[in-house]
């Protein structure tokens, strides 16, 4: 249950994959990982629940079940955090903001999802900065085991792409819906972004607005970020829940948001469900 | 979904004089079926005036047909993600609707919105 609770959803994830998977496979499976980042006795020293105070250390490798050739590397940390009340207390006359310092445990997590993917997910947090921090913390908690230089960005623009081109399909609009668009002219440096209403996940739907964004697609610019929202359907297991995600970030083309907690399967079928899309030429 | 039936409600409306504006709500609702929640400042467009209109949704939040809730305006506009039951129950910061950076709630609007209430 805490696994669940605390590996999947309510994060970024950042997808990478091998250059050249060929020379790397053997370094890539769970005993290689785990002796290269604990040691000869890794299986003897996991899971752990400590979390040291102002860093991270790992707390659990594992395979996941039914998939041999994944794993699952976590890390606990605790981080002072500090909090401004929204009373203010007088103090000689003058005004003040009290501040709490409340300690937050926070949890990163590795996935090696076989064939071909390497996700870095970390919790969403108010700070951009700190969210880019801890993903350098994990390129250099991992250099034992991969090679940073052996990796490159999963690009998800042609995942987007289809998924705008496509979503009128019978199929897409049973399976997903769209909501937010965020464009890249490359020749003039514009950018345009289109949110639609809160609830409808349609801004794509009236011909106008569509026309304008493939249009733009079609003459090689880019949509940097897409919001789209899996349906959960009474028929199938997967995913649980609609599941609220951004496809897209801050110039890093292979990030994903999900908004909100959600089970193991449910970020296993994003992802696949981006594996396909980005298959369709 | 938002609720559809607002004939009804229009006609025990009649004894508060808001029969005409519940009806116009309900139109409005009807033209966006999909939409699940109600951003108030969009009803501003209704050809009623505010008092009456204050009023109605006073009315239907009453009978249950709406519930109240409060939402956030992103730094370009838009909603923010997320219902809150009270003002103060809104955090300090939110995300933007992609997530590419997170606003101070108290430079922004809180916007009331309406939901489906019970009935």
């Amino acid at each position: 249950l805490i696994r669940r609770a605390e590996e999947n959803g309510d994060q970024h994830i950042f997808y990478f994959r091998p250059r050249r998977i060929d020379e790397i496979r053997e370094r890539l499976t769970i005993e290689s990982v785990g002796r290269a980042l604990i040691g000869g006795t890794w299986r003897e020293r996991v899971p752990s629940a400590e979390a040291p105070e102002g860093d991270f250390a790992i707390a659990d490798l594992r395979e996941l079940p039914g998939k041999p050739n994944d794993w699952i590397l976590k890390f606990y940390g605790i981080f002072q955090v500090e909090h401004a009340r929204s009373e203010r207390v007088i103090i000689e006359g003058r005004p003040y903001l009290p501040i709490d310092e409340v300690p937050e445990r926070h949890v990163l997590v590795v996935r090696w999802n076989s064939p071909n993917l390497l996700e870095l997910r970390i919790g969403r947090d108010t700070a951009r900065k700190r969210i880019e921090d801890r993903f350098e913390f994990l390129w250099t908690a991992l250099a034992n085991a991969v090679d940073r230089t052996t990796f490159e960005w999963w690009d998800l623009t042609q995942a987007r792409k289809k998924l705008i081109e496509l979503k009128d399909e019978k199929e897409s609009k049973k399976t997903y819906a769209l909501r937010d668009t965020r464009l890249v002219d490359r020749s003039s440096g514009g950018r345009y972004s289109l949110e639609g209403h809160a609830s409808a996940y349609d801004t794509l739907e009236r011909p106008e607005v569509k026309r304008f964004v493939t249009a733009i697609l079609a003459a090689g610019d880019d949509c940097t970020h897409l919001s789209a929202k899996w349906l959960a359907a009474d028929d199938q297991a997967v995913p649980s829940r609609e599941l609220h995600t951004v496809i897209g970030g801050k110039e890093k083309w292979g990030e994903i948001v999900i908004a909100g907690k959600c089970e193991a399967a449910d970020v296993d079928y994003v992802t696949e469900r981006l594996r396909h899309f980005s298959r369709i030429r | 979904m938002l609720p559809k039936d607002f004939d009804t409600l229009a006609e025990s409306a009649k004894a508060h004089g808001l029969g005409d504006a519940v009806r116009s709500l309900g139109q409005f609702v009807r033209a966006h079926p999909k939409w699940d929640q109600i951003d108030t400042r969009d009803l501003q467009q209704l050809a009623i005036d505010h008092y009456t209109l204050t009023r109605a949704v006073v009315f239907l939040v009453d009978a249950g047909v709406f519930r109240q809730l409060y939402a956030v305006t992103t730094p370009s506009g838009s909603l923010a993600d997320g219902l809150f039951e009270t003002p103060r129950d809104i955090p300090r910061k939110l995300p933007d609707r992609f997530h590419a950076f997170y606003f101070e709630t108290s430079d922004q609007d809180i916007v009331p919105v309406l939901v489906a209430g019970r009935k």
